[in-house]
């Protein structure tokens, strides 16, 4: 193959990565190089399979409740029912589907607690009903016989098939959607467009149906933005109350520092005796509040025992501590680091907030859950949102147990002590004679060494010397007769 | 242009870059996070900056900017997080099967294929992603993985090679068709 064209050359120029002037001179390249032309062919069938493997992939999406929550932000407003943009929602699985429904169901239901609770009304007496347009179950609950009336004629005209007078909500066949809210006047229309009367209607064709969960009151008109504004005001750590951080906060409310740092020291020292400076050391400790984690003592093949102890000591005894350490023995190393987690704690304890709310949304939503398709998914959603809060809950105390207690690491060895050295001239027979049968057994050893390397190698040196004497008899044979 | 249709005008934007970039972006954090769920934060948080962010500066760039920013967030959260945690089984997400044997094979091709990228070493996987699920250009690649146009040629050709040595004979017959 010709040398400028490598892999990654004809890469590119099948990916067409080639700027123009490039490419003619590629391309009569390959013309004459055929195994250049084999392999821009076998890559450009690799990169129309994967082109091909990454189409037919499922294409995730955001949450509903994430994609309204961005384009609020951006200062869009999503018509009602619409799916601009998304993906197809039988991509997703069907639980993640209702997870959000649920989420935005229970926003909802804060809602009409909220405006109930300003409306001077008990929340036991509304009048409520819960519309979902989508393909799972549509229900809800008209009660005036002027409802009554108007849902049994669309009843009958599109083939609904529960009959509301005797479980009190309305089901509709697969595929139908409720576009509308029943209320004592008739169907409030969810696409804000001033309209009382909604309408049990089957989905448009090529319009993706998507799901809006609302729990309302009856009478009271409230459009697809409210609910939207209910949804993201419950989401907001703002709403979130005191008591919810309080309680589940590994720090105190009335103790949470302006900053979460995390301090740790790690000290390197030689004690004259170690053993007693690690029993003071854990003294000292104690005597702060803290404690000893991990203990790790060590003898060495001279006897000198080696100690290396972990110690927490409450945040601010870390300075008194550490100056105790010090007076211990001669400090070899010393560091001290600190972590800002600020970040971090304050990230999760939102997010524990957030998840806290949902957690009694849910609640409230499995207690007026009538159907059993709703009550097991209410609880399958409970399940997550209640492990995520564990796990949580399990961050925070850790990161609150680690800013409240600071780490030492401390390594404490022996000083050695000074041998007596003896003077460099000082004369010793029994010294000498070691020495000197020292020298012998070496030369012997090394006799001895040479001999086997000798005898190893002798096919080879003699080899060398039978030449030598061959040769030298056959020219004394030939200068003899000429003598 | 007045301050309405400016705003009129950025919101727009913002609309068609979600729904644009929205699973491109999902399928980048999902893969460095691990994590479905963690990954729809991330590229939350991501287009929150991007209706943070200033349009002139970036809209020339878009592609680039938000996978970059997208990189940027999820590598943090995984730091954050100091876990990483089992995608979800992809099982859950294949459409279901077709009757034809055809399609049988074409989803055990596409199965095999996605292992043997996934066996590659992880800025060829990234780079070769960028390239044929997101449809990005070297320039945009090499500016989210901020590395030279001369690497990422590298980085994909050798994961094409891998790839064509794997599929040799589906190769072929693509290449006869």
């Amino acid at each position: 193959m010709n040398d400028h064209l490598d892999d990654a050359t004809l890469a590119a120029y099948v990916l067409n990565e080639i700027g123009d002037a490039e490419r003619p001179v590629i391309e009569a390249a390959l013309d004459t190089d055929p195994a250049a032309r084999q392999a821009v062919d076998a890559f450009r069938a690799a990169a129309q399979l994967a082109t091909e493997a990454y189409h037919e992939e499922p294409r995730p999406a955001l949450t509903d409740g994430q994609r309204q929550s961005l384009l609020a932000q951006a200062g869009i407003r999503e018509p009602a029912g619409s799916a601009s943009g998304k993906a197809p929602t039988e991509r997703k699985p069907r639980w993640r589907r209702w997870g959000w429904r649920i989420s935005v169901a229970a926003a909802g239901l804060v809602l009409i607690l909220g405006i109930t609770v300003l409306l001077g009304k008990s929340p036991h007496r509304a009048k409520q009903a819960v519309v979902q347009t989508g393909e799972d179950a549509y229900f809800g609950r008209p009660t005036s016989p002027t409802d009554a009336r108007q849902f049994r004629e669309e009843r009958t005209r599109l083939g609904v098939k529960a009959d509301f007078d005797t479980s009190n909500f309305v089901e509709l066949k697969e595929g139908l959607a409720f576009n509308g809210i029943w209320s004592d006047k008739g169907v409030l229309d969810l696409n804000g467009d001033g309209t009382i009367r909604g309408d049990l209607l089957a989905p448009k064709a090529g319009i993706q149906q998507e799901s809006h969960d609302l729990v309302l009151s009856y009478g009271t008109k409230l459009s697809q933005g409210d609910a939207k504004g209910s949804e993201s005001s419950a989401e907001t750590p703002q709403g979130a109350d005191a008591a919810v951080k309080a309680e589940t906060s590994a720090i105190p409310e009335g103790q949470a520092p302006d900053r979460y740092l995390i301090r740790n020291a790690s000290l390197e020292l030689e004690a004259e005796d170690a053993e007693a400076a690690a029993q003071q050391l854990q003294e000292a400790v104690h005597t702060a509040g803290g404690y000893v984690s991990g203990l790790d003592k060590r003898v060495d093949g001279l006897g000198r025992p080696s100690f290396n102890l972990t110690l927490r000591v409450p945040a601010d005894r870390l300075d008194g501590s550490l100056d105790a350490i010090r007076t211990l023995g001669r400090i070899i190393h010393e560091q001290v680091t600190t972590e800002d987690v600020t970040e971090e704690y304050v990230d999760l304890d939102a997010r524990l907030r957030n998840l806290k709310k949902a957690e009694e949304r849910l609640l409230e939503h499995l207690r007026n859950a009538i159907l059993i398709d709703s009550t097991l998914k209410v609880e399958q959603e409970l399940t997550r949102v209640r492990e995520q809060i564990e796990r949580f809950e399990g961050r925070l105390r850790f990161l609150g147990h680690r800013v409240r207690y600071s780490t030492i690491q401390v390594q404490i060895s022996q000083k050695p002590k000074a041998e007596q050295m003896a003077p460099v001239d000082t004369f010793s027979p029994a010294h000498v004679l070691t020495q000197a049968v020292r020298s012998l057994v070496e030369f012997g050893q090394t006799l001895l060494t040479k001999t086997i390397w000798l005898a190893v190698w002798s096919p080879v040196w003699a080899l060398g010397i039978a030449v030598v004497i061959i040769a030298y008899r056959r020219i004394r044979r030939r200068v003899r007769p000429q003598q | 242009m007045t301050a309405e249709t400016a705003s009129a005008g950025k919101e727009g934007w913002i609309a068609s870059a979600l729904a644009r970039f929205e699973s491109p972006l999902l399928h980048y954090a999902a893969h460095i996070t691990r994590d479905m769920e963690l990954a729809r934060d991330v590229v939350q948080d991501t287009f929150l900056q991007l209706c943070l962010a200033d349009r002139a500066r970036i809209e020339p760039a878009l592609a680039g900017w938000l996978f970059a920013v997208c990189r940027n967030r999820a590598l943090n959260v995984c730091r954050k997080e100091a876990r990483m945690t089992t995608l979800d089984d992809p099982a859950q997400d294949i459409p279901a099967p077709d009757d034809t044997r055809e399609a049988a094979v074409k989803r055990e091709t596409y199965r095999r294929l996605f292992e043997v990228v996934g066996s590659l070493p992880q800025n060829q996987q990234e780079a070769f992603e960028l390239k044929f699920r997101d449809g990005l250009n070297y320039r945009e690649i090499s500016e989210i993985l901020g590395v030279s146009l001369g690497t990422v040629s590298n980085l994909i050709a050798a994961a094409l090679r891998a790839v064509r040595t794997e599929f040799s004979p589906e190769c072929d017959r693509a290449q006869e068709a």
